[in-house]
């Protein structure tokens, strides 16, 4: 690896150093050199640096150490051991690697519309490499990446650690692939005016159609069981009967509930009428069971699964919306099913800041800033200082870089975060949002989010605070492994 | 209740100020007046410690130094002091439709004409600290018009016109090649173009600004969207002996070595929080080639902060710092032909001035006070929207 040249040097440069130490440093190389795997054992430590653990701690000329993956030591009395590589980092900072809270970078497919079944992380294009360098080049080094669909649900959005051409890490970068239900709400442009409360509409059409699934599946255990413990009863009166009466035979042959496959094809309405006429004929030969009814088994519905699994409380609803009024709505069909929402893109949510916090729903705001020009839609309630507005009132704000419109865009999420402190959001809170706050809200804070042991060693050193004017990426880590390195950032430089 | 109530009064004490700072401020004109903050950015760029800047009559008569006594102060403890910033590549306030349709060479079009200066555009621009701003034609057309120089606002807080005699406006844009008149193709542009020149040339009439553009006395704002249209354009310079300024950022990195010493700057941008990393990349790629790069704001199509949006960015992906802050004041200054009256805080120059509270390249700077001409146009309201309102 990168260290090959300086273990040559050491080999002819052995006066004045202890021998057993050159051996120690030609062995650590040749580990290195030999095997990758040794290299996520061998321990890394970056060496006083301005450590922002990401929960709002500095720590002033700070090591972290972090091996096989994971962070194992951070402070400023922390001695790493003799194997460790050593990463000289004084006047530098470093951070958690930055989470982007809702962002569509590598996503390469949109859902049909209404699947709450299908899955972002089976769209994510981990082979694109560009992007994902992008990203990293820019501090990030998580996503949040949501199921879009043009309206309606889409799907479930996955939480994703990045790092160019994954192989065998893939099933370690993905941390959750149902980290919530997505549903867009409001209408694209060119729609009628009732568009928007339609769309509002059928969101909740699902959620009751849920609830009624349920209903009916609770319906249908209710009458099985019934029908099963009549079914029961019967057999014993046979049995009793045949034992006052031993020469019949054949006891209870049909004792057992019709085969699942009878069942299910009971449900096909248009053949239901032609199988009538052969269950009849068969329960005809078995007189006794005439009057007992089997219940029907209703269709399984497994989009209607995951949006019970909302309303039960497992599983996180984030809806993108954009205009006041729809997120009222969505504030309503929340409240009605019990759902903990999520709210992003939300363009003018500061409007409805003060409901917003007394609901307690999280906003993340991923709305790219609108042009001076008066625009019509959910664009003219766009304003800079939306964030500081709806912290203002209680509201927890995160930061997501959105849509991105083509595979070239390369988001900058900490200098969207530094114009939002430029526009009165609190500078103290504002890297927590991007770090350990986000991590919260996706479910992932004992995974990344901190500069802290046991943690995952997703980490970046930049050559200023993160949101000072010029800061750069000099180097990045994922699960300690170095993903980004600005020296051989051929796209980041200008040859 | 008490919130709101501390709310009602810091509006109504804005609203005071507002209404008494116009009236103090004439009084005080020919008395002069000090912006004194914690640091400023000079000529080169760079942020000097000891921001005082003594403005007479509109004039700035002192950088740095200490506070002259008997003169009005205005402390802004922690600012930063900035040249009021310049969007060379705008269209703010355009009424009406910028560009002819029907003939591709429109000399005769000035795009004073198209200025209203009632656009509530304007004011959202001097909120963001943007003082100055070229009203440009289009790049619908080969020879697009004359810019002019505008301002947000005066010192009496009224927009207005610079000058009207602004460079000429060119493009060969692929926007340019139309179906219905000529040029349909990116040959026969240069072609007509050519032909337009060697024309103009013959037609030594003073107010022709085609004539003054093709003996090299006016300065021509060239978009050249590609690589290619960048060579086009130095060639025709070559031949003609132009004066060029060229919009291009996308093939920087394979054309600055031929930019460099053949033209009078470059614009670069917009550039906005998810621009490409080739688009990011231009303009420090054009600075190491010597080449005077300005960044454009692109307003009102982009958010009012997008000069200092396109800055920060460029400033990430290698524009040095100092480069950065030029590109959004000294180096538009110079391009728009302004160079010695705005864009710079030096003795003699107008005195537009935005107060930052740091750094105007750290997003997380706010804008404290815009002054024009040494007057105080503009303290921030507290809830002030940044885009025009229906």
């Amino acid at each position: 690896m990168t260290n090959s040249p300086s273990c040559v040097s050491a080999i002819f440069q052995t006066s004045g150093r202890s021998s057993v130490s050159v051996l120690l440093q030609v062995l650590g190389c040749w580990l290195v050199a030999v095997s990758p795997l040794l290299a996520q054992v061998r321990p890394v430590a970056i060496q006083e640096a301005t450590i922002l653990t990401g929960d709002g701690k500095t720590i002033e000329r700070g090591t972290v150490v972090f091996q096989g993956g994971k962070i194992s030591a951070v402070g400023r009395e922390v001695k790493a051991s003799l194997m460790a590589k050593n990463i000289q980092a004084a006047g530098k900072y470093v951070t958690p690697g930055l989470i982007d809270a809702h962002s569509t970078l590598a996503l390469r497919f949109a859902p049909a519309g209404d699947q709450a079944t299908a899955k972002a992380v089976d769209g994510f294009d981990r082979y694109a490499e560009d992007e994902i360098q992008a990203a990293l080049r820019e501090g990030v080094t998580a996503i949040y990446v949501p199921c879009r669909s043009a309206s309606g649900i889409g799907g479930l959005g996955a939480v994703i650690r990045l790092q160019p051409r994954p192989g065998d890490d893939w099933e370690e970068l993905v941390l959750s692939d149902e980290a919530a239900l997505c549903a867009m709400v409001g209408a694209q442009g060119g729609q009628g005016p009732l568009a928007r409360v339609e769309a509002a509409e059928a969101l909740r059409q699902r959620f009751r159609a849920a609830k009624e699934y349920r209903q009916a599946w609770e319906d249908y255990e209710e009458e099985l069981e019934e029908y099963e413990k009549k079914l029961a009863e019967r057999a014993k009166k046979k049995a009793e009967e045949e034992k006052k009466s031993p020469s019949k035979k054949d006891a209870g042959g049909k004792k057992n509930a019709p085969s699942r496959d009878q069942r299910k094809s009971d449900q096909d309405k248009p053949r239901k009428k032609d199988e009538k006429k052969d269950e009849k004929k068969e329960e005809k030969k078995d007189e006794k069971k005439e009057e007992l009814k089997k219940p029907t088994e209703p269709k399984k519905d497994r989009n209607a699964e995951v949006l019970l699994r909302v309303i039960d409380g497992e599983l996180r609803l984030r809806v993108e919306a954009h205009l006041p009024a729809d997120i009222l709505n969505v504030l309503q069909i929340a409240e009605e099913f019990n759902a903990a929402l999520i709210l992003e893109g939300a363009t003018g949510a500061h409007l409805v800041a003060d409901r917003l916090a007394e609901l307690e729903v999280p906003v993340v705001l991923s709305a790219p800033p609108a042009p001076v020009v008066y625009v019509p839609g959910a664009g003219r309630h766009t304003r800079p200082d939306a964030a500081a507005i709806l912290r203002e009132a209680g509201v927890d704000v995160y930061f997501g870089s959105g849509v991105l419109s083509s595979p070239t865009a390369a988001p900058q999420l900490a200098l969207r975060v530094a114009r939002a402190v430029g526009h009165g959001f609190d500078a103290d809170a504002a890297l927590e949002t991007i770090t350990f706050k986000a991590a919260g809200l996706l479910g992932v804070e004992k995974e990344i989010g901190r500069v802290k042991r046991g943690l995952r060693a997703d980490l970046v050193i930049w050559s200023d605070h993160p949101f000072a004017p010029g800061a750069t990426v000099e180097r990045a880590f994922v699960g300690g492994r170095e993903v980004y390195h600005a020296d051989s950032d051929k796209e980041g430089r200008d040859e | 209740m008490n919130r709101s109530l501390v709310g009602h009064s810091k509006v109504l004490v804005s609203l005071l100020a507002a209404a008494l700072l116009p009236a103090v401020t004439v009084a005080q004109t020919s008395a002069g007046r000090v912006v004194h903050a914690a640091a400023y950015v000079g000529a080169d760029g760079k942020i000097h410690t000891g921001g005082v800047v003594v403005v007479e009559n509109g004039v700035i008569t002192q950088v740095g130094g200490d506070v002259p006594s008997d003169t009005r102060v205005d402390a802004y403890p922690g600012g930063v002091v900035c040249p009021g910033l310049i969007d060379c590549a705008a269209s703010l306030g355009a009424y009406g439709n910028l560009s002819e349709r029907q003939n591709a060479i429109q000399p005769h079009v000035n795009a004073r004409d198209a200025f209203d200066r009632f656009s509530r555009q304007l004011r959202a621009a001097l909120a963001a600290g943007v003082t100055t701003f070229a009203l440009a034609p289009d790049d619908q057309n080969l020879v697009g018009g004359r810019i002019a120089v505008c301002q947000t606002a005066g010192p009496d807080g009224k927009p207005r016109i610079l000058t009207e005699a602004g460079p000429l406006k060119l493009s060969i844009a692929p926007e340019s090649f139309k179906q219905d008149r000529e040029p349909t193709s990116r040959a026969g542009a240069i072609g007509l173009l050519r032909e337009t020149i060697e024309a103009a040339r013959r037609d030594a009439s003073e107010d022709n600004p085609l004539a003054a553009f093709a003996a090299g006395r006016l300065t021509g704002v060239f978009t050249t969207p590609s690589g290619a249209d960048v060579l086009a354009a130095l060639r025709l310079k070559a031949d003609y002996g132009l004066r060029l300024v060229l919009v291009h950022t996308r093939d920087a990195r394979l054309v600055a070595e031929q930019t460099a010493g053949q033209v009078t700057g470059v614009i670069v941008g917009p550039l906005d929080l998810a621009a490409g990393r080739r688009e990011a990349l231009a303009a420090g790629v054009f600075e190491r080639h010597a080449v005077p790069v300005a960044l454009a704001g692109g307003l009102p199509a982009r958010p009012a902060d997008s000069l200092r949006i396109a800055a920060a960015v460029a400033a990430r992906a290698g524009l040095t710092p100092e480069a950065a802050r030029r590109a959004i004041t000294t180096v538009p200054a110079d391009l728009l032909g302004m160079g010695d009256r705005i864009g710079k805080i030096q003795k003699g120059h107008q005195a537009d001035l935005v107060v930052f509270s740091g750094d105007p390249l750290d997003l997380r700077s706010r804008v404290l006070a815009v002054y024009v001409a040494g007057q105080r146009v503009y303290v921030p309201d507290l809830k002030a929207p940044e885009g025009d309102q229906p």
